[in-house]
């Protein structure tokens, strides 16, 4: 029986098995830098998406309900300087498709959705004649301008909410007030007139609130 | 007479270069996929808490704490809390809120991940949770 | 009957020879150049992935509201990063990972709300983390201190 010292086909083989690991390198290589900072960026994304819709935020009137007149106003400066976070990253912040704000051109970036609602206020002035002294207004709303201006004849001792005494003079009330008032209850005016107060003599201005639903989508680039 | 040898050198070689694959597509395929319960929780605590600050319809502190209240006010409130849900959440998202008195909106499917939060209130806990349609 | 070839055995352990002398080659290579770096960039997966649970723990640590508050919460934050402790350091509302490796430190920024008016403190890795927030008068401070 001859041996056969295989030296060649040895050569092979090994030649083979060192293309192998070779490759199982560059696997490696590539998923190492498929990898790279992606806990970093995400807690960016994360964390601007949180500062963006906390109630102290400067975008925000409550936790989650951000002002329609300030998504508007957002642009990019801003944005770094109240927030931080950002610092260089290419940062775009969008509502549903409408981009609000962005730092850069955004590709391939990370991104974080939160729920929002989108407030815009408008005013809304009621001066009716007030035959009984008292006027609910319609909406709920924190805060009611009043204007006191009765004919002559009427002095206005107290203005009262919902039980509450807020402005009183015995002498005569005249002029622009503000009172505040609940969100979480309907709001009655009440004045205590000794005459009576015709249309025009109680402007009452309040601010309403209507919300509408949104995405919030923050998008920060690797 | 010539007797062909299987070359051993070869079978090791192929049984060599295997091994190597097989570790590699180990790693290739084993990683777990990416977890997106962190985006799904995130949706159901922002509808929490908008349901939690949002003005109650009639008395009561919340519309979440109303809701709670009683099995009656459950049984009144829940179909305003469903329009209301409906209003605020996206339309790629589907929700289910449980009370202690009864719970609102879909089944819960099997086999989806979901976002879930936990609210208390004066009454009692309500649960969220929030899945992809 | 001059030419024969060698003993099979000894043909045998040749190869085997060979083959154990391509094997510890091919290690002592791949331990020489590229083990050390995919350990160092395991090292700073590790070390981002620690640093970002840490920011997040810290921004969560804040309480809501205005009032006078103190909160203290304990932070997790892995013993060894490529088996040697380091330092998480805060410098200036970004808190920084410094490692004795270059390569696995790092640096990630803290998205704070503008009440806040310091952050300052270190953490050593082996000891166990706080965070404490105190908020009075008007000033928030937040540090980073060992606890105990």
């Amino acid at each position: 029986m001859r041996a056969q010292l295989n030296l060649p086909s040895l050569g092979v083989a090994l030649l083979l098995v060192t293309a192998a690991v070779g490759l199982s390198l560059t696997v490696a290589q590539g998923a190492f830098a498929g990898a790279e900072r992606e806990p970093v960026r995400s807690h960016a994304a994360n964390a601007l998406a949180d500062r963006l819709v906390a109630a102290d935020g400067p975008l925000a009137k409550r936790e989650n309900v951000l002002d329609g007149d300030e998504l508007d106003a957002l642009n990019a400066s801003q944005l770094r300087a109240a927030f931080p976070v950002v610092g260089n990253r290419t940062v775009a912040v969008r509502l549903d498709d409408r981009t609000l704000a962005r730092t850069g051109a955004v590709s391939n970036p990370t991104t974080v959705r939160r729920v929002v609602l989108v407030a815009n206020t408008t005013t809304r002035t009621l001066a009716p004649a007030l035959s009984t002294g008292e006027l609910t207004i319609p909406r709920r709303t924190g805060r009611v301008t009043v204007r006191i201006d009765p004919p002559t004849g009427t002095t206005v001792r107290a203005v009262r909410v919902n039980d509450r005494t807020v402005l009183l003079n015995d002498s005569g009330l005249r002029g622009t007030f503000s009172i505040r008032a609940s969100r979480w209850a309907t709001t009655t005016l009440r004045f205590d007139a000794d005459g009576p107060l015709p249309a025009g003599s109680v402007r009452v201005t309040y601010r309403v609130e209507r919300t509408t639903k949104g995405v919030l989508v923050v998008a920060v680039d690797a | 007479m010539r007797r062909g040898q299987l070359s051993l050198s070869a079978v090791e070689a192929g049984i060599g270069v295997l091994l190597v694959f097989a570790v590699t597509t180990g790693f290739v395929l084993g990683t777990p996929p990416a977890d997106d319960s962190g985006q799904l929780d995130a949706y159901a605590d922002d509808l929490a808490t908008v349901l939690s600050n949002d003005a109650p319809r009639h008395g009561d502190a919340t519309r979440l704490a109303e809701v709670t209240r009683s099995p009656d006010a459950f049984d009144r409130e829940a179909d305003a809390l469903d329009e209301r849900i409906r209003r605020v959440l996206p339309d790629n998202l589907m929700y289910r809120v449980q009370t202690p008195y009864g719970g609102v909106g879909f089944p819960r499917p099997d086999g989806v991940s979901y976002g879930v939060t936990r609210r208390p209130t004066a009454y009692g806990t309500v649960t969220i949770w929030v899945w992809y349609a | 009957m001059d030419d024969r070839a060698v003993a099979p055995v000894v043909g045998k352990a040749l190869e085997s020879g060979l083959v154990l002398l391509y094997v510890a080659l091919v290690t002592t290579a791949l331990f020489g150049s590229v083990v050390p770096h995919y350990r160092s960039a395991a090292g700073a997966a590790v070390a981002d992935r620690a640093l970002a649970d840490a920011a997040s723990d810290v921004e969560h640590a804040i309480p809501a509201g205005h009032g006078n508050a103190t909160v203290s919460r304990s932070v997790s934050l892995p013993t060894t990063i490529r088996g040697e402790t380091y330092t998480v350091r805060a410098d200036n509302r970004t808190l920084v990972l410094v490692h004795p490796n270059p390569g696995v430190s790092g640096r990630i920024r803290l998205a704070l709300p503008g009440s806040v008016t310091r952050v300052t403190g270190a953490w050593h890795s082996s000891e166990r983390a706080t965070v404490t927030v105190r908020r009075e008068n008007g000033t928030t401070v937040v540090t980073l201190e060992a606890d105990g």
